[in-house]
């Protein structure tokens, strides 16, 4: 099943761009072509999901369709998505999708072809030059057609606590080396972890902006030759070694729960990972720390600060039992109104209008939306290609030994080189 | 051996034949010809590719020592509990009671539950350990604790099994013998090598054959505490048998590591099954 | 019989010290299920908090949890007595009989219950597709059937040999048709080991997580999948209700156990011991 060679070019680089609301020309389109009929949607537990979950019935009313929702954590989403699909026993219309899986589902024929649908809405009032370009280029990451639409955007952004850092008198840190110098202080002058990160499952995530803010890379795009034994990629090693050893012991089971967890309950004062963590560090019913939270963008390596994004989408079947009323719910559920309504949700979505919908002030501090955009500006996403979690579990094992000192940086990643070269020839 | 001949014996095997043949004769067939069907003829470069992949030799060595230890500590604390209860009497049925409790729990839901309860820097053990001015331990999250620790959690998930069938055992000794034994003078030492042991045989046996089984292919319990990590320290067949299958989309090299786990429970279950025969 | 002082003091020791190891995770949990959220993640961990039933009365009036029991409940009821069905006249003709493959076709019996679901499923999701039994109580019976039947094979015939071939051979003599000596002489005598092997196989479908979640839909939904689901979410595990579920969860099994100690005891034992 891996020998078609599908790549995806991937270096996106990633641009705020702005917009006018779109002008809703929805009058004209047929919201009840497809009155009565049942669809199955699968989604994964996220912050998109809960937000826009309320908002489902609103759609069953406009369309007279019922939607069937069957919701995951992602573990056991992924599960049952690879199960099903491997199997052909798939009956979902529509499920959540992460760009890393595009090649593998394309070379399958698992995600239908969604660019006649596009066309269609596109005359409705859709607007797809309203979505972000680097969200608009993720559509079509499994490089033949265009399979998903992005849902959220996510980028790697520094979250700290503002009274750990005043109390000792540390600006917010821009580079790495302030962000570690101020850690070390932090872990030796208080009594809290002066960092915390992902050493768990997932570390390849927050690391990829490590690897690319020192100047290397996983793999080269679009040959796929590995050239993560560089010194580039061991410095980024180093300083996310030097960062765990100011975090709380343990580190090596955490991801992004064990983060937020070690944040929420006043253990950690900094962590560097996806924005979409914030939001619940400011409730007040989870969280120790409310008001004591500030935002910063990406920090800088020797390479600038290039943060690692990220962006949920969702796809259409290919054997979707109602690709039509499918489709529907994807238009409506990525049309510019309800990427507003879901940001109001406290959730961003990958449409530009979305982060400018009147009372989202009210909802993020200006600060935030700053840092996000800052961010993303440089942002990038890691090169997706057919074995992409196949390469990421021997960078996961080395990184764990790496932190738990069980071998040396630049050591740990000549053995991941070797892996890989072995994976891909 | 009252039925011999006709068709009552066949006629009631008929069934689980046929249950067993519609369940499973397809998919053992697709685990076979993905593991050995290569291009269009029988090869053996998937199990070569599966042998050769990173830290497998470990991932085997630590399912080695997974299943074997947590079989074996399960049955020495079951047995020991079970023993020690032969010594009590009026609190018998209440420790009866306690000690078969985890059996009850989800796997899933201990697993998590240990996981927050052993997390080294938030959790309540090392807190507890903390005031006993222990610094505790990094548990599942560092090399050296990691196989252990969910070893732990396996056993203490399982020892309920070995420890029901065991007191069960002890409980249905005819009274008659070990009194006599009594009267002769034996010690309880002697008394429970010379003559509990020797008619325990099958208990021991049955126990020792269905938590070995569990232990084999435990998943759950890794899965969810350290997801065969950190780094590959525990890290075991079936966990990577579920990355090669439902995170790296390799099915062929799940299905070669299926047949591995296959060939070695038809090996073992021959002489399992010979030695239940042989022991009631 | 009478032993030392010394000798059941230490019995207590140990039995005392197997205790506290056995039902400290259970009493945290316990804590757990009765903290609100911000107290359950506190650090140093909590012994002294506020008490909330909230949790309980969460998961207790969840539709989904009381649909979830129901589910188990089904499909623990169908894959156990399936698998008796199935598996007990197996056991008899092992035990009585001398078919030939009898104890091939029982040893492959035992190594399916070692083989890992993981492996076969993705084959078995499509044997299910063509049969219809995705997402059906009957599908996930079948599942668990694998799950439970070697158990019940293996320990049932142990029980039957147990028993005394000479009421059954008095029985024949008689004039009984084989089938009345299976159905009313075997099958009464081996009461106990029924309910032990049922309590034992029940609690291993109402425990098992990976059949029960990739051969269901939006349909069937049992406690372990529904746990596993419904209370771990993004960025965050709600420790209070899964606490309180899992606890509650044990609550059937426990009361099973309960009732059929007196036969648990006497069933395990008249078949392991001769």
């Amino acid at each position: 099943m891996l020998s078609k060679k599908v790549y995806s070019t991937a270096m996106i680089v990633m641009m705020a761009a702005s917009g006018g609301a779109p002008v809703m020309a929805q009058e004209t389109f047929d919201w009840r072509a497809h009155d009565g009929t049942d669809i199955n949607v699968m989604m994964s537990r996220h912050p998109w999901q809960e937000a826009i979950e309320p908002f489902i019935p609103e759609f069953e009313e406009l369309t007279g369709i019922t939607v069937n929702l069957t919701k995951l954590p992602e573990q056991q989403f992924m599960t049952r998505v690879a199960a099903d699909l491997t199997s052909g026993t798939f009956s979902q219309d529509v499920f959540m999708t992460q760009y890393y899986d595009a090649p593998t589902f394309q070379a399958e024929g698992w995600t239908a072809d969604l660019q006649p649908y596009l066309d269609a809405a596109e005359a409705a009032g859709y607007d797809w030059e309203d979505f972000f370009p680097a969200a608009r280029d993720v559509s079509s990451i499994g490089g033949s057609y265009v399979d998903r639409i992005a849902i959220t955007s996510e980028a790697q952004v520094l979250v700290y606590r503002t009274d750990i850092l005043d109390d000792l008198g540390i600006e917010v840190p821009s580079t790495f080396d302030e962000l570690a110098a101020a850690a070390e202080r932090i872990s030796e002058e208080t009594d809290f972890a002066g960092f915390t990160l992902r050493g768990g499952a997932s570390n390849w995530w927050p690391f990829y902006g490590y690897v690319r803010s020192f100047g290397g890379d996983y793999v080269t795009v679009p040959d796929l030759e590995p050239v993560i034994d560089t010194p580039d990629a061991s410095a980024a090693l180093a300083m996310y070694d030097r960062l765990a050893a100011t975090a709380p012991r343990g580190v090596t089971s955490y991801d992004w729960d064990e983060i937020n967890t070690a944040m929420l309950s006043g253990q950690a004062a900094m962590f560097l990972d996806s924005s979409v963590i914030f939001a619940r560090l400011q409730n007040p019913e989870l969280s120790n720390v409310v008001g004591k939270v500030g935002i910063a963008p990406m920090v800088a390596g020797p390479a600038g600060p290039v943060g690692h994004s990220h962006f949920w989408s969702i796809s259409l079947s290919a054997t979707a039992p109602q690709p039509e009323a499918g489709w529907y719910f994807i238009q409506w559920a990525t049309s510019p109104e309800m990427q507003g309504r879901i940001a109001l949700e406290g959730v961003l979505g990958a449409r530009a209008s979305s982060w400018e919908v009147d009372g989202l002030d009210a909802v993020f501090p200006a600060e935030f939306i700053d840092a996000v955009k800052t961010s993303l500006d440089t942002a990038v996403i890691s090169p997706a290609n057919l074995k992409f979690f196949e390469l990421m579990d021997p960078l996961r094992v080395q990184i764990q030994e790496a932190i738990m000192d069980n071998v040396e940086p630049a050591s740990a990643l000549e053995g991941v080189q070797e892996e890989w070269a072995r994976i891909l020839q | 051996m009252l039925i011999r001949h006709g068709r009552f014996a066949p006629l009631l095997t008929l069934p689980i034949v046929i249950a067993l043949l519609a369940l499973l004769a397809y998919p053992l067939i697709v685990t076979l010809g993905q593991a050995f069907w290569v291009d269009g003829g029988l090869s053996l470069a998937v199990v070569r590719e599966t042998l050769s992949t990173a830290g497998f030799w470990q991932v085997l060595s630590n399912t080695v020592i997974f299943t074997v230890g947590s079989t074996l500590i399960s049955m020495l604390l079951g047995f020991s509990f079970a023993y020690a209860l032969e010594f009590v009497e009026g609190t018998r049925r209440f420790f009866a009671s306690v000690l078969i409790i985890p059996l009850a729990m989800m796997p899933v839901v201990s697993a998590l539950t240990f996981g927050m309860m052993l997390d080294p820097a938030l959790g309540v053990v090392n807190a507890v350990a903390d005031l006993a001015a222990w610094s505790g331990s990094g548990w599942h999250t560092e090399t050296p604790t990691a196989l252990a620790t969910v070893m732990m959690v396996d056993v203490w998930q399982w020892t309920p099994f070995c420890f029901a069938i065991i007191h069960a055992g002890f409980r249905s000794l005819p009274a008659d013998v070990s009194e006599a034994a009594r009267i002769d003078g034996a010690t309880a030492r002697q008394e429970l090598f010379s003559i509990s042991l020797p008619m325990m045989g099958s208990v021991l046996l049955v126990a020792f054959v269905f938590r070995f089984m569990e232990a084999f292919k435990a998943f759950d319990v890794i899965y969810v505490m350290t997801q065969g990590g950190p780094g590959r320290a525990s890290e075991t067949l079936v966990i990577r048998a579920y990355k090669e299958a439902f995170l790296f989309f390799k099915p062929e090299t799940a299905a070669s590591i299926g047949v591995l786990l296959l060939v070695t429970t038809l090996i073992a279950a021959r002489p399992i099954g010979r030695a239940l025969t042989k022991s009631t | 019989m009478r032993h030392s002082l010394l000798a059941r003091t230490l019995a207590l020791l140990w039995l005392i010290i197997g205790t506290v190891i056995t039902l400290a995770p259970i009493l945290w949990m316990l804590l757990q299920a009765l903290k609100r959220p911000i107290d359950q993640i506190a650090f140093p961990p909590r012994f002294v908090f506020t008490p909330t039933l909230d949790n309980f009365t969460a998961v207790l009036s969840a539709p989904g949890f009381r649909a979830a029991m129901q589910d188990s409940l089904i499909v623990g009821v169908g894959s156990v007595g399936l698998g008796l069905l199935l598996g007990v006249p197996f056991a008899y003709v092992l035990s009585r009989s001398s078919m030939r493959g009898r104890f091939e076709l029982a040893e492959f019996i035992l190594s399916t219950k070692m083989l890992p679901a993981i492996v076969v499923v993705v084959p078995l999701l499509q044997v299910y597709q063509n049969l219809n039994l995705l997402d059906s109580y009957t599908g996930l019976i079948l599942g668990h059937l694998l799950v439970v039947l070697a158990l019940i094979v293996w320990v049932m015939r142990s029980f039957i040999d147990a028993l005394p071939v000479e009421v059954e051979e008095a029985a024949y003599v008689d004039g009984a048709s084989r089938l009345r000596v299976l159905t009313h002489i075997v099958l009464p005598s081996a009461v106990p080991g029924l309910v032990t092997v049922s309590a034992l196989a029940f609690i291993l479908s109402w425990n098992e997580l990976f059949f029960a979640l990739t051969l269901t839909g939006t349909n069937i939904r049992t406690l372990p999948t529904y746990m596993a689901t419904e209370y771990v979410g993004f960025l965050a595990v709600d420790w209070g209700r899964l606490s309180a579920a899992g606890l509650l969860a044990t609550v059937p099994v426990v009361l099973l156990v309960l009732v059929l100690q007196r036969y648990l005891v006497r069933g395990l034992s008249m078949g392991a011991v001769k």
